[in-house]
């Protein structure tokens, strides 16, 4: 009885070990602890980082995980583009990642359509501010 | 002369001739009983799930308790539900994880994707 009493308890303690337990298996990570690499792909949120949620932490560590196979282009964005992201609130990227999805979906000949437009917007916008900058009378 | 004897006579002249048998043939007939015996047990095994629902009926045979049983269960089920509930976190978080990606290299400036 006294054998099945102990089995029983030993269950018990499993089960709750592994139902609590799960959850809670990792927790922040302080940048000393990083490895070059991520350390090297996450530079531009140094500052911020021991300060940044878990969730973001382990979120920003899985992007990491696919830096050393990006182009050098790709590694450029990455970077450029890594405080922006990092700056917006939970609620602006989900927002981001829906939107992304959405125009995955889009048919492949209208999504680059709209990329062009994008991009060339974009470069309007800098040849404008360019410009803008050139016609600024000196003091 | 009187040839008839009674049952209790019997008895008393088996019990009198037992204590008289060499230890070899008690030994015979003790590994007789336990291959009997074991081969009684063979026949007496039950389905597969069967002792979940029967439990204390045979007391000399291997059987757990009922509350064992049950807890053995429990934690099974919780194994599962566990598994399947990080399966489905990991799945979530790979999915995010191949969209920022997707974002933070793509061509398109993120702002395109902010309100």
């Amino acid at each position: 009885m006294k054998q099945f009493r102990f089995f029983n308890l030993l269950a018990v303690a499993i089960a709750f070990s592994m139902l609590l337990g799960l959850p809670a298996y990792a927790g922040k990570l302080p940048w000393a602890m990083l490895t070059p690499i991520q350390q090297e792909a996450l530079a531009p949120v140094t500052q911020e980082w021991d300060s940044m949620p878990e969730k973001q932490q382990k979120r920003l560590l899985a992007t990491t995980k696919r830096y050393p196979q990006f182009t050098a282009n790709e590694k450029q964005r990455f970077l450029a583009r890594l405080t922006e992201w990092s700056k917006l609130t939970p609620e602006q990227r989900d927002r981001a990642r829906e939107k992304y999805k959405a125009l995955s979906k889009v048919p492949s000949d209208k999504r680059e359509e709209i990329k062009r437009m994008v991009l060339q917007q974009e470069a309007e916008k800098i040849s404008a501010a360019a410009s803008a900058v050139e016609n600024t009378p000196e003091k | 002369m009187k040839n008839e004897i009674d049952t209790h006579k019997i008895k008393e002249l088996l019990t009198i001739s037992t204590t008289q048998l060499t230890h070899e043939t008690l030994d015979k007939l003790r590994s007789a009983r336990t291959h009997a015996l074991n081969h009684q047990r063979v026949r007496h095994s039950v389905p597969v799930l069967a002792w979940l629902g029967h439990h204390g009926t045979h007391n000399n045979s291997f059987h757990f308790s009922k509350p064992l049983n049950w807890t053995i269960a429990a934690v099974f089920v919780a194994c599962l539900i566990s598994g399947a509930s990080l399966w489905r976190q990991y799945s979530i978080e790979h999915e995010i994880c191949d969209v920022d990606v997707a974002i933070l290299t793509d061509d398109m400036p993120i702002h395109v994707y902010l309100d």
